[in-house]
C-alpha cells in the first residue's frame, strides 16, 4: 500500500488547522516549503498516529519532512485537534498486556 | 528478596516536549530522577537526532548536554550493526534485536516500508541492558503506540506511552516517581521479564559503561 490513499481533500478540519498557522510556525513553514499536498498527507498521518497506526519517524520518511519539523507539526496538530484525550497520565503497557502469541513474534519473524 | 534496579530509556519525543535547557520541565525531571535513584538512558541515535549540528565542529545538544554533564542522563555507546549489511544470525543479540525490531515495525505497518533503524535502537538498548545487568527492569518512554506494542512483541519490557496534550512535560517526572514507589513496595507489577524471552540475562562484569555505579550487582 502506498501512502497516497491517505491524502485528504481540503476538508473543513484542514482549513481550521491552516488557520492556526500564526500560532504554530511549523504549520506555515511546511505550507511554504512543501505545499498543501504534503501538509494534507501529514495531517492524515497525524490522525493515523493518534490511532497508533504509524510512528513519528515513519511519518517523517513518508512525507519527506525532517524529523525536527515532524515533531513540531505533530505537537501542533495534536494540540489543535485535541487528539490524545484529556488525561495527562501515560498509557502503560506491561508484559502482562501481551499474550504468548504476540510475545513469540520474534521467533516467527526469524523463521520466515 | 534481591532488589531490582530500573533503567529508563527515553525516546526523542520526551525531550522535545520538555524543551531545551534551561527548562523548568527538565529541572522537574532531574529532581524526580534523583528521588527515584535512577538514570535516563538514550541511544546514540536519539542524541544525534536532538543535536544541533549547526556550524560547530562538534554537535551541541541543547536538550541533553546539561543533563549529561549533571550526571543523570547517559548516552549509550553506539550499538552494533549496520542496517545496510542485513541480518546476520551469528551476530550478537543486541544487533539481532535491532534488525528484528526494524523488520518487525515494517511488517506491522499499514504503510510503505520505512527505515526504522532509530526506533529499533530503543529496543536494542533495552536488550543490551538486560544482557549486562542481572537484576534490572527496563521502562521505555515513547509517544509511539505502535513502537510500544511491537517492542513488547520482540522483547518483554515495560513501556510508557505518552500523549501529546496542552501541558507537555508535566507528566514525565510523574511516571518516574510512580516507578520509584513501585520499587519501594516491591511490586511485581510491570516487572520486566527478560528471562522469559530468548534474550537471556547476562551477568554483568561490573566494569562496563552500562553498569551504573550506583547500582550494586
Amino acid at each position: 500500500m502506498s501512502a497516497a490513499p491517505l491524502l485528504s481533500t481540503i476538508t473543513p478540519e484542514l482549513v481550521e488547522i491552516v488557520a492556526h498557522a500564526d500560532e504554530y510556525p511549523a504549520i506555515q513553514r511546511v505550507l511554504d516549503d512543501h505545499g498543501l499536498v504534503t501538509f494534507a498527507l501529514k495531517h492524515a498521518l497525524v490522525n493515523a498516529h493518534s490511532e497508533g497506526d504509524v510512528m513519528i519517524r515513519q511519518m517523517a520518511e513518508l512525507t519527506g519532512l525532517s524529523t525536527g519539523t515532524t515533531y513540531d507539526l505533530v505537537e501542533a496538530l495534536y494540540s489543535i485537534l485535541q487528539l490524545g484525550g484529556d488525561s495527562l497520565a501515560p498509557t502503560i503497557y506491561t508484559p502482562a498486556d501481551f499474550d504468548d502469541e504476540e510475545s513469540d513474534l520474534r521467533n516467527k519473524l526469524l523463521d520466515e | 528478596m534481591a532488589k531490582r534496579y530500573t533503567a529508563n530509556i527515553a525516546d526523542t519525543v520526551m525531550f522535545r516536549n520538555l524543551g531545551k535547557h534551561p527548562s523548568p520541565h527538565l529541572q522537574s525531571l532531574r529532581r524526580a530522577v534523583a528521588e527515584a535513584g535512577t538514570e535516563i538512558w538514550v541511544p546514540a541515535a536519539v542524541y544525534h537526532e536532538l543535536a544541533d549540528t549547526g556550524t560547530a565542529d562538534s554537535p551541541v545538544n541543547p536538550y541533553l548536554d546539561a543533563a549529561i554533564e549533571d550526571g543523570w542522563l547517559r548516552v549509550a555507546t553506539p550499538l552494533p550493526g549496520n542496517r545496510s549489511d542485513g541480518f546476520d544470525p551469528s551476530a550478537d543479540q543486541v544487533e539481532q534485536a535491532r534488525f528484528v525490531a526494524d523488520k518487525f515495525l515494517n511488517q506491522q505497518s499499514k504503510y510503505p516500508e520505512t527505515n526504522n533503524w532509530t526506533d529499533a535502537a530503543v529496543v536494542a538498548l533495552a536488550v543490551r541492558l538486560f544482557e549486562r545487568n542481572t537484576r534490572i527492569r527496563v521502562i521505555t518512554h515513547t509517544a509511539d503506540a505502535n513502537l510500544a506494542r511491537r517492542t513488547n512483541g520482540v522483547i518483554v519490557v515495560r513501556v510508557a506511552i505518552y500523549r501529546y496534550g496542552p501541558t507537555p512535560g508535566r507528566r514525565y517526572p510523574e511516571i518516574i516517581y510512580n516507578n520509584h514507589h513501585e520499587s519501594a513496595v516491591g511490586s511485581q507489577s510491570g516487572m520486566a521479564r527478560p528471562e522469559s524471552g530468548r534474550f537471556a540475562v547476562g551477568r554483568c562484569s561490573g566494569a562496563h559503561p552500562c553498569c551504573l555505579p550506583a547500582w550494586p550487582h
